[in-house]
């Protein structure tokens, strides 16, 4: 098992504040605000919102759906990366409450994961100075 | 379950009491002016607590700000959860307010606006747990009734430069949300 570690060294750049209306899509609503705004790399921060449904992965093979309406993100966190061409792909986890109370967790799927009332996204600006990989913990 | 079945129940749309409104994101960005790590002091409200920490970091001015919350505690705790509308008038509402008494907050996110009012405003989804109990809960914090415990919270602040949110009427879904509108006369 290799020990090393790959660091990415670089600034923070603009602030993102973005309301998102109902019915779009919570990832993919992400991405579509990082091409409105030019952004190929950034960090979700104090994100908050409800759906419709969640649809969330455990793991590779589970996915677990739960009901609302409304389904409220109670925790939430993640980043914006760029594929090969340059798009932006999004991954985030959450926290999830539904109306009954029950507590879940995962990684959200997306285009499964429609807004309900509103969702106030924050994405901080990632500057990539330079990338290197170094042992764990340097 | 199938993939079948998981399609067609969590990417469900729901139609609103009101007009859909053309503009599906509101976007606004600006180079945030300040980052701090802040312990909020026991026995204030969230509200309050914020609304003096965000002050103090910009010298006096009114400020947006989106927070995340770190550790600490909560006493009381008040939160709701969303729920259906029995009466239509909005697709989804909020359940009775409960007190769950002192919390150990594990997590979550909030954003300090203006409300309708004009007052300080902060929306604050969080989970946390039931110390007595072990339960682990989650929701909406009531933020005016929601006060700070005993060992205090720590939270980070991130002020929006200067960006103003505002809590504002939404025709489409009936409720009043924050949303942004504007630049501040002293942005950044």
């Amino acid at each position: 098992m290799s020990l090393q570690a790959d660091i990415e060294t670089g600034t923070t750049g603009r602030i993102i504040y973005a309301r998102v209306r109902p019915n779009e899509d919570l990832v993919q609503g992400i991405e579509k605000i990082c091409l409105q705004e030019g952004v190929s790399r950034c960090f979700v921060r104090g994100s908050l919102g409800s759906l419709n449904d969640a649809c969330v992965s455990l793991s590779d093979e589970t996915l677990q759906v739960l009901r609302g309406p409304a389904v409220e993100v109670v925790g939430m966190s993640g980043e914006v990366r760029p594929d090969a061409d340059g798009n932006p792909v999004a991954a985030v986890t959450g926290v999830l409450a539904e109306p009954g109370g029950r507590i879940c967790g995962g990684r959200f799927i997306r285009g499964q994961n429609p807004v309900c009332v509103t969702f106030e996204i924050v994405l901080e600006e990632w500057l990539v100075a330079d990338t290197a990989t170094g042992a764990a913990g340097a | 379950m199938s993939p079948e079945q998981v399609v067609w129940e969590s990417s469900r749309l729901l139609r609103h009491p009101g007009p859909v409104a053309r503009e599906r994101f509101s976007i606004l960005s600006d180079t945030a002016s300040e980052t701090a790590r802040v312990r909020l002091a026991g026995g204030q409200t969230l509200v309050g607590a914020l609304d003096k920490a965000v002050r103090r970091i910009c010298n006096g001015e009114v400020r947006a700000a989106a927070v995340t919350l770190i550790g600490g505690t909560l006493e009381p705790c008040v939160y709701c959860l969303a729920a259906p509308d029995a009466t239509r008038r909005t697709v989804a509402t909020y359940t009775p307010m409960r007190d769950v008494g002192r919390v150990r907050v594990l997590g979550g996110s909030a954003t300090l606006g203006i409300a309708l009012s004009g007052d300080p405003m902060v929306h604050c989804h969080a989970w946390f747990v039931e110390p007595e109990l072990g339960r682990v809960g989650g929701g909406h914090l009531d933020t005016c009734a929601t006060h700070i415990g005993a060992d205090g919270l720590v939270v980070r602040i991130d002020v929006l430069g200067g960006l103003m949110i505002r809590q504002v009427e939404d025709a489409e879904t009936n409720h009043a949300i924050f949303s942004p509108v504007g630049h501040s006369e002293a942005r950044a």
